[in-house]
């Protein structure tokens, strides 16, 4: 019943509710890192230690992750207009789009942060993209946020095997949701401000809609039944 | 279609703008320093320019004492004993330099042939012209300021000014007179992005602790990270915490070293304490935990019950230090 009103909604006013979702999913990473950051000017007006600034946007990149992440997973279990019944849907150029922003930003957030390291200590620490979760807890964090890399790396992979309606590509594609919580954990573990209350809402927030989505998606039969 | 196209590329492009920006911001101002001890001879001040002026520009050139020379690393000093780029028998250090860093500028390979006339080749007559001059121009430059006083700008004024006139052949070489700049090179701009946040030469902190100096680390990580290992006796302090912390034994202490594992949420901390009042915070130098423990510094493991051990060793080495 609540499905079925949840699905009237979502069907009428489908731009308003992208519109919200997108302007949520552009705006908060930028609120959470200026309550850190906030005299941004700072960097410009005095010597900083090198790699600090790249060390401070590498920390934006990750938010905008994360909230990429959750618009594609949101995006992708919201009703569509060409919905089908085929078992390999094609993916929308809106999830395409969505999915390489997603790969451009992780791949940001990396190269930034070992670019931020390679200033400040002169050596490049790519052994992080190999995931070792038998170190310290500094390093394991980091270890952790590998694995979602590479899970996100699948995922795409998956996604292109998709599009060549292999059926395997559509189960490995849901690997998408491991790597978004990989990712959560990775910033709670290691993050200065992910404790803060703001990110612990907007946190909750993606989770609780994610979860209604879900519960939405799984509701289709059901929800068919009652309103036929 | 083509609209979503566009507007997709601008986006892509508009953040690579962005990511690049800020990149290339720090890069320019992530200043090498080359480090040197006090000295007169043309080659040390030529050695400087090129430094400055071909080699890495926007690299800073400081002059320290012997003690200090120690703790730099070899790569960054120039001609000082055991640095890889000083003079040897048959080659003064500007061309020790520019043996490592090939060149095709010709002013600067005519410079290196007259410093070797001057400096190496001492007791036969000059194998170019503009040896003399040069010599004798940069004595006279070094008589207009106190021995030892002549201001590195200064320097690098008669550099500049003698590589230009190799660079124009068509005129007459200057006369010495000519080639000393004038006395405005001695004044020095007030530089506009001065540190908010020093940086500390751990071995500066180790003697204010040998000398009972209040110094305090706090250790900006998370919990989980501290119990790992910390520097004995620092305190766990999170940087979202510094606005609600009790801050007033910090502002009674000589010095409040912040620290993380590299000094990326050091340097933050150290920031938040200086905007609560704590302007007595510093980072080390080198950086961080990393830093600490790579100068052979002890740290205080896991339920390790003697704590007091590691922290009065840090006193011992600190004490050595000063002894």
């Amino acid at each position: 019943m609540y499905f079925t009103t949840l699905d009237r909604a979502l069907r009428s006013r489908p731009t308003l509710i992208k519109a919200v979702i997108y302007s949520v999913a552009s705006l908060m990473p930028l609120v959470i890192w200026l309550q850190t950051h906030s005299d941004l000017l700072y960097y410009f007006q005095h010597e900083t230690p090198p790699g600090q600034a790249t060390y401070i946007f590498s920390k934006l990149l990750g938010f905008y992750v994360i909230s990429l992440l959750w618009l594609q997973l949101l995006i992708a279990k919201l009703p569509k207009s060409n919905s089908h019944k085929k078992k390999v849907k094609p993916p929308t150029n809106e999830h395409v789009y969505i999915g390489f922003a997603v790969f451009l930003t992780i791949f940001s957030h990396i190269l930034c942060f070992i670019f931020a390291v390679f200033l400040r200590s002169g050596k490049a620490p790519i052994q992080l993209f190999v995931p070792n979760l038998n170190q310290d807890y500094y390093h394991n964090s980091i270890s952790i946020g590998a694995i979602g890399l590479w899970l996100i790396v699948i995922v795409m992979l998956a996604g292109l095997a998709r599009r060549h309606k292999i059926i395997i590509g559509s189960v490995m594609h849901k690997l998408a949701f491991p790597a978004f919580f990989l990712g959560l954990i990775h910033s709670f573990l290691i993050g200065t401000e992910t404790r803060s209350f703001v990110y612990f809402a907007f946190v909750s927030f993606m989770i609780f809609t994610l979860l209604i989505l879900y519960l939405y998606s799984v509701s289709k039969p059901y929800r068919t039944i009652i309103t036929s | 279609m083509l609209k979503r196209r566009f507007l997709l590329c601008a986006v892509l492009i508009g953040s690579a703008a962005l990511l690049g920006t800020i990149i290339l911001i720090n890069s320019s101002r992530t200043s090498t320093v080359y480090y040197t001890l006090a000295g007169e001879g043309p080659d040390k001040w030529a050695s400087a320019w090129l430094l400055k002026r071909k080699i890495s520009a926007g690299s800073t050139i400081s002059v320290v004492s012997e003690r200090e020379i120690k703790e730099q690393n070899p790569e960054f000093t120039f001609d000082v004993p055991g640095s890889p780029f000083t003079r040897n028998q048959h080659q003064t250090t500007f061309e020790v330099l520019l043996q490592n860093h090939e060149t095709t500028d010709r002013a600067t390979k005519r410079l290196a042939l007259i410093l070797n006339d001057i400096e190496v080749n001492l007791w036969r007559a000059n194998r170019y012209p503009e040896s003399e001059t040069v010599e004798q121009a940069f004595r006279l430059l070094q008589r207009r300021y106190d021995i030892g006083k002549t201001p590195i700008n200064c320097y690098l004024g008669f550099f500049d000014t003698i590589a230009s006139a190799i660079d124009n052949p068509s005129t007459t070489f200057p006369t010495p007179s000519e080639l000393v700049p004038n006395e405005s090179c001695s004044i020095v701009e007030k530089p506009r992005n001065k540190p908010f946040v020093r940086e500390m030469e751990l071995s500066e902190i180790l003697t204010k602790i040998a000398d009972g100096e209040k110094v305090v680390f706090i250790d900006s990580r998370e919990p989980s990270e501290y119990e790992e290992s910390h520097i004995p006796g620092a305190i766990n302090l999170k940087i979202r915490d510094v606005a609600t912390a009790n801050l007033d034994e910090l502002k009674k202490a000589n010095l409040v070293v912040a620290y993380c594992v590299k000094d990326f949420r050091g340097f933050e901390m150290a920031r938040q304490l200086h905007k609560h009042g704590v302007s007595q915070a510093v980072i080390a130098k080198p950086y961080g935990l990393r830093g600490w423990i790579d100068s052979g510094l002890p740290v205080t493991k896991p339920n390790e019950t003697i704590a007091l051990d590691a922290f009065n060793e840090i006193k011992r080495i600190a004490q050595d230090q000063l002894d």
